[in-house]
């Protein structure tokens, strides 16, 4: 790889991996991707086969520490109500979503200034408002613009999903209710777009989508990328950062697929690893210049961990309903409690999701609903169930505390020898009055919508898909890792792009966001690199007065 | 892993107190969930752990006294029970069969893929009172 500044190296093939690599190559740089991982083939899917849940709930577990493939790492869990999850491969954790795909709402990167708690981002929603259009029109998302509970945004790719059954009778309670919903900008195909399958509802997006329906960034980013001739190695573990004696990144090291330990140079360095993966590479990147850490003079790397604490009530209809027919996560949401209150007991707030049944395994096993009882009265009490039960989520803003963080488990380590992270977590008072709210809020509109029967759970374990905060952006050196453009404050040409970025939380999914701060990061990596006006052969295309090319219609 | 005769014997009653069938579902041992188990490294230690709490002629006693045992474990042995409960269920609901019961009574299809189902597709009238709804997020451009 060419050792010039305008060789990128990006670490990790996820949603932010992936769209800053696009946006980056097609502007002319020199991009190379590390992932530990290795693409798969989603038209294989388990859901073509009748034992699919048991793969979902084995080798295809959302958690690494149930998977265990070789390119997992463990996660030391034992100090953390809730479970991180993730996934390692090109298209990231994108590969086990549900693709529910809202924006963050302005007052999100306004916590301080609004609500007098955390920080305030160092850019607000209408500054990437942008990149979330570029985003939407990438990853293909079905909607329905017109929402007043959030900034007018264009048309949406896709007319919505249906909301089937369960959707409309709950759209119709929360209406009695006098609550606010709206149907889910989801990142699911709604009908066929740019050579994908239109989803055909079959359930269980998180197993992979045979019909590269459900959005994910191999399928979406990475051909772009590629195109534009991004450099994209998998089976390739980094096991440090490198840099000079100056204590800039000058690339990193890593073990290839067979194992050999290799290094790879570049001029600049973009972390997209995940709000795990990110910090612990940097943490184990201690140099003269980083003793604590790369860019951690803060002390922050790994710090300010944030989830979304999720509660979950679950409902049981006494008619039928077939709720199991449709994507198992994205129909509509309720932003009803969404903002600060003053006769709440709780600062900021939640979103409801609403959630189909379940397919029956799972539901006997007790996810959403308790363990089916044995006996005699099973398979009736299966049948009353199965295809009739919805659930709401109460997924929380959790706000940031030095006290929740990741560091290096001092004895687990991966298959390769390098140190796992461990967590450290613990849910906010504020948070759980918030939760309290939300499972008696949730509750109220079960029975609205003719629930016979609710289940309430206040925090459930494996929902650590949202990895926040721990290297978080700031104009404060002292109190953040990186600027507002997402460059380390301690070292110049390395960039964190991924959710370790964010500021806040919100209460919603956070991966459009994340990708549209990753887009938001190239384009100003590409505007100082034109602002030096200067030649360079290592790029693929050479430079022009041009911005970056927007997507192909 | 090899069950004897009377350990099989003692499995399959003990199965189908769990899961004894009616409603149009089939008895588990009817659909061979035993030799299932014992055909699935994973569940190995699961099923061991149970047949070891099971009198050798479990298979013979009466109904109410079956299941009065197997409630005694559940009591006494609750890791060893529940992972055996999740290795039958796994077994029972993932079993053609029982799938083919429950697609004709609830239309589930027992392959996600490749056929989906048909949905209605969505109508922008249901959103009617939500889109008249005041603005409810705050501006903060001048924040």
């Amino acid at each position: 790889m060419d050792d010039t500044a305008d060789s990128i190296l990006i670490i990790g093939a996820g949603a932010s991996g992936a769209a800053a690599a696009w946006r980056l190559a097609a502007a002319g740089f020199s991009v190379t991707c590390l992932e530990q991982g290795f693409w798969r083939d989603q038209t294989s899917s388990a859901q073509r086969f009748e034992d699919w849940e048991i793969v979902r709930g084995g080798p295809d577990h959302w958690s690494p520490n149930f998977r265990s493939n070789l390119e997992d790492y463990p996660v030391n869990d034992a100090d953390t109500p809730i479970k991180p999850v993730m996934w390692n491969g090109v298209g990231g954790s994108t590969m086990k979503w549900g693709a529910q795909f809202p924006r963050f709402r302005p007052s999100d990167f306004k916590t301080r200034s609004l609500d007098g708690v955390a920080e305030d981002w160092p850019f607000d929603y209408f500054d990437l408002e942008r990149y979330y259009d570029i985003n939407d029109e990438i990853m293909g998302v079905s909607g329905l613009a017109g929402d007043p509970g959030n900034p007018p945004r264009k048309k949406r790719p896709m007319p919505p999903l249906p909301l089937g059954a369960g959707g409309e009778r709950m759209a119709k309670a929360f209406d009695r209710l006098g609550w606010h919903w709206w149907v889910s900008d989801v990142a699911i195909t709604s009908e066929t777009y740019r050579g994908r399958g239109a989803c055909n509802h079959c359930g269980p997006c998180d197993m992979g989508c045979p019909r590269l329906s459900r959005a994910s960034a191999d399928i979406t980013y990475w051909p772009l990328a590629i195109a534009a001739g991004v450099k994209l190695i998998t089976g390739a573990r980094v096991f440090e950062i490198t840099t000079g004696s100056d204590g800039r990144a000058t690339g990193a090291a890593y073990f290839d697929e067979g194992g050999k330990a290799r290094r790879i140079e570049a001029g600049t360095v973009i972390m997209a690893a995940n709000g795990c993966g990110t910090p612990r590479l940097m943490l184990l990147s201690k140099s003269g210049k980083h003793p604590n850490g790369l860019a951690n003079g803060s002390g922050l790397v790994g710090k300010r961990l944030m989830h979304h604490p999720t509660g979950l009530v679950s409902a049981v209809f006494p008619e039928p309903m077939e709720n199991y027919a449709g994507a198992f996560g994205c129909s509509l949401l309720c932003q009803e409690f969404y903002e600060t209150r003053p006769e709440h007991d709780f600062v900021r707030g939640y979103q409801m999701q609403l959630l189909r049944s379940e397919a029956p395994l799972t539901m006997v096993l007790g996810g959403y609903l308790p363990r089916m009882a044995w006996g005699a009265g099973h398979h009736d009490e299966f049948l009353a169930a199965f295809g009739r039960t919805a659930s709401l989520t109460v997924t929380t803003e959790d706000l940031p505390e030095e006290t929740n963080y990741i560091d290096l488990d001092p004895d687990l380590k991966d298959s390769s020898g390098i140190p796992a992270p461990r967590f450290h977590y613990k849910v906010s008072d504020n948070t759980k009055r918030m939760i309290d709210h939300g499972i008696a809020r949730a509750t109220e509109a079960f029975m609205e919508a003719g629930a016979s029967f609710t289940r309430s759970q206040s925090i459930l374990p494996y929902t650590g898909f949202h990895l926040l905060g721990t290297a978080c952006m700031g104009a404060d050196p002292d109190r953040s890792v990186v600027d507002g453009d997402c460059r380390a404050h301690e070292c110049d040409n390395l960039f964190i792009i991924d959710g370790s970025v964010f500021v806040t939380a919100a209460a919603l999914n956070p991966t459009p966001t994340i990708q549209a701060i990753a887009l938001r990061t190239a384009d100003r990596i590409i505007a100082a690199r034109r602002e030096r006006h200067t030649a360079s052969a290592s790029t693929r295309m050479g430079w022009t007065a041009e911005r970056a090319p927007e997507p192909a219609q | 892993m090899t069950l004897t005769a009377l350990e099989s014997q003692a499995l399959d009653a003990l199965l189908d107190t769990l899961l004894p069938g009616g409603s149009g579902f089939p008895p588990a041992s009817a659909v061979g969930i035993g030799g299932w188990l014992a055909a699935r490294g994973e569940h190995a230690q699961a099923l061991r752990a149970i047949l070891a709490l099971l009198p050798s002629d479990f298979a013979a006693f009466d109904p109410s006294r079956k299941e009065a045992l197997v409630k005694a474990i559940e009591t006494d042995h609750p890791r060893d029970f529940e992972a055996f409960v999740a290795a039958a269920y796994a077994g029972y609901y993932t079993s053609l069969p029982v799938l083919d019961v429950i697609e004709a009574a609830t239309g589930y299809h027992a392959r996600p893929q490749p056929f989906g189902y048909a949905l209605e597709p969505f109508d922008a009238s249901i959103v009617a009172v939500p889109a008249k709804s005041p603005r409810s997020w705050r501006d903060t451009q001048s924040a």
